[in-house]
């Protein structure tokens, strides 16, 4: 007890010198800009204190929520009378070298009545073999079935459609769950107006610097952001490799649809604005294979970008409608800020950087900015670390983080979006599997 | 900290930032090329004839697995 409360002095104290120092640079900008008197400079530097303080305040905002949400959560103990049967879904094309152990990794619940199912999507490799191997030794626990290549939408959708199951858990084939995952996520189902549970997704291979980024990225970033979103209830991306779903609310929103590139993202939106609510469990915990090499990066978040953006384009008509639900209304435009607003401006701070430094001699602000910015990383970083128990070396990757990944992440959500403007063809980009889980 | 230190840092990042965003640049432009090869290819496939397919004894033929169809959900009705 003791000790949980000294490192908690610790932590907050981290936090606050963090913000002090975030505070007194903030304050450094502020009056180096009240010295300039070029008309340009001054127009640029309103610009630039009007983003640090959106981005402040957006950071501040989500570490608020993120906390009361902690908090909420923290009393929280639910003990289940009786255990409703969960259908386990992996959809799974081409996924011979991670597909057993995704399995084994499903079988592995610690939780009384549960089945898995594994949705092979017209594998041209080894897929469908291996998981009916396996078939002898989980027995009619695990259920293997095949299907003409139709996408993962139709997969999934053919999974659900056999479950058993009162809930369903829809995964990846290439992740792996944690053993008390079904227990931690079933409990927030004893609440009737629950409808999904969104579980919190973790890179397993931290074999280089591009994957330890990308796992500070889905701690402090993506696990950030839907911790704040969970408070209202209202969370945009039930992540694919995580999602609990009562099957009746599945089948009354017609399933997965096939017709954006982020069939999650759909299905969360649709729910979303069907009033439905959706809870976030931190230790439902799903380990998955993080792209390696840049290449298959830039394919991820071409991918990802597009399909959000098709997403939001879907729905565009709920932005207009504020008085519906207004929290799924600001949920709705907090998404439309993160996937094009906050490229948008920080492409324009750049820009902003290279004028204010050659033309007006204001390098400081430049390097004042960047340091601002990853202070602010760094606090979100050190706190997500801390409530999650992660590896506390992942915070000094924020410096990296702010000064290589984010422009280059902005960059291809740039591009994709600009391809999605212009409807650019594209198609399905699968990642090759290394079989690191 | 004085002012040469500040405008060194400020190169510093402003070089990292530069770098990033041509790198991401190059790596679309080659995501590009790439998928424009595959297109190309995939029409050049599309009108060659296709090979006659190679008997197969039967005997030695594995046991094809039925595929079970896709069963789908009715279409999606949004509430309003």
């Amino acid at each position: 007890m003791v000790r949980r409360i000294l490192q908690g002095l610790v932590i907050a104290a981290t936090i606050c010198f963090f913000l002090g120092l975030a505070a007194a640079i903030y304050f450094d900008i502020y009056l180096s800009l009240m010295v300039v008197t070029d008309a340009f400079l001054q127009v640029a530097g309103a610009i630039f204190f009007v983003f640090l303080l959106m981005l402040i305040f957006r950071y501040a905002t989500l570490l608020l929520m993120a906390f009361l949400q902690h908090l909420e959560t923290v009393g929280e103990t639910v003990d289940l009378k009786d255990y409703p049967m969960v259908t386990m879904i992996l959809p799974a094309h081409n996924e011979g070298p991670v597909i057993e152990s995704s399995i084994h990794g499903a079988m592995n619940m610690d939780y009384p009545a549960f089945e898995v199912m594994v949705v092979d999507d017209g594998s041209t490799d080894d897929t469908y073999e291996r998981a009916c191997k396996l078939r002898q030794m989980y027995g009619s626990r695990l259920t293997v079935i095949t299907q003409p290549n139709g996408g993962k939408s139709t997969a999934l959708n053919n999974g659900i459609s056999r479950a058993r199951g009162e809930l369903v858990l829809c995964t990846d084939a290439d992740s792996k769950l944690e053993p008390q995952t079904l227990r931690e996520a079933v409990k927030h189902f004893a609440d009737p107006e629950v409808a999904a549970v969104a579980g919190n997704v973790k890179i397993a291979n931290r074999l280089n610097m591009l994957t330890r980024l990308q796992a500070l990225e889905y701690i402090e970033g993506l696990n950030l952001i839907r911790s704040a979103q969970a408070l209202t209830r209202r969370i945009t991306v039930i992540p694919g490799p995580i999602g609990v779903f009562r099957k009746s609310v599945l089948e009354e929103m017609g399933g997965y649809l096939s017709d954006t590139f982020a069939e999650d993202c759909d299905l969360t939106l649709r729910m979303m604005i069907a009033g439905k609510r959706i809870k976030y469990e931190a230790n439902a915990i799903a380990w998955t294979e993080a792209p390696e090499k840049v290449e298959a990066l830039f394919k991820q978040r071409y991918r990802w970008g597009r399909g959000i953006l098709q997403a939001l384009m879907k729905h565009r008509a709920q932005l207009w409608k504020p008085t519906q639900d207004p929290i799924a209304w600001l949920m709705l435009w907090n998404m439309v800020f993160e996937s094009v607003a906050l490229v948008a401006m920080d492409f324009c701070g750049i820009g902003l950087f290279f004028l204010m430094a050659l033309s007006g001699g204001l390098s400081s602000l430049v390097f004042l900015w960047w340091t601002e910015l990853t202070i602010l990383d760094m606090v979100a970083a050190v706190y997500c670390i801390a409530r999650e128990k992660e590896d506390l070396r992942l915070a000094f990757y924020a410096i990296l983080y702010r000064l290589f990944f984010i422009p280059f992440v902005d960059g291809m959500r740039f591009f994709a979006t600009l391809d999605e403007l212009f409807n650019v063809r594209m198609g399905w980009f699968t990642q090759q599997r290394m079989g690191r889980i | 900290m004085n002012i040469e230190l500040y405008s060194l840092l400020a190169t510093l990042v402003l070089v990292a930032t530069l770098a990033s965003v041509v790198f991401a640049f190059a790596s679309y432009m080659l995501f590009r090329i790439r998928e424009h090869r595959k297109l190309q290819r995939k029409k050049a496939s599309v009108h060659a004839p296709a090979p006659a397919p190679a008997p197969t004894p039967v005997a030695a033929a594995a046991p094809i697995p039925e595929p079970a169809r896709p069963r789908f959900f009715k279409p999606y009705e949004p509430a309003n």
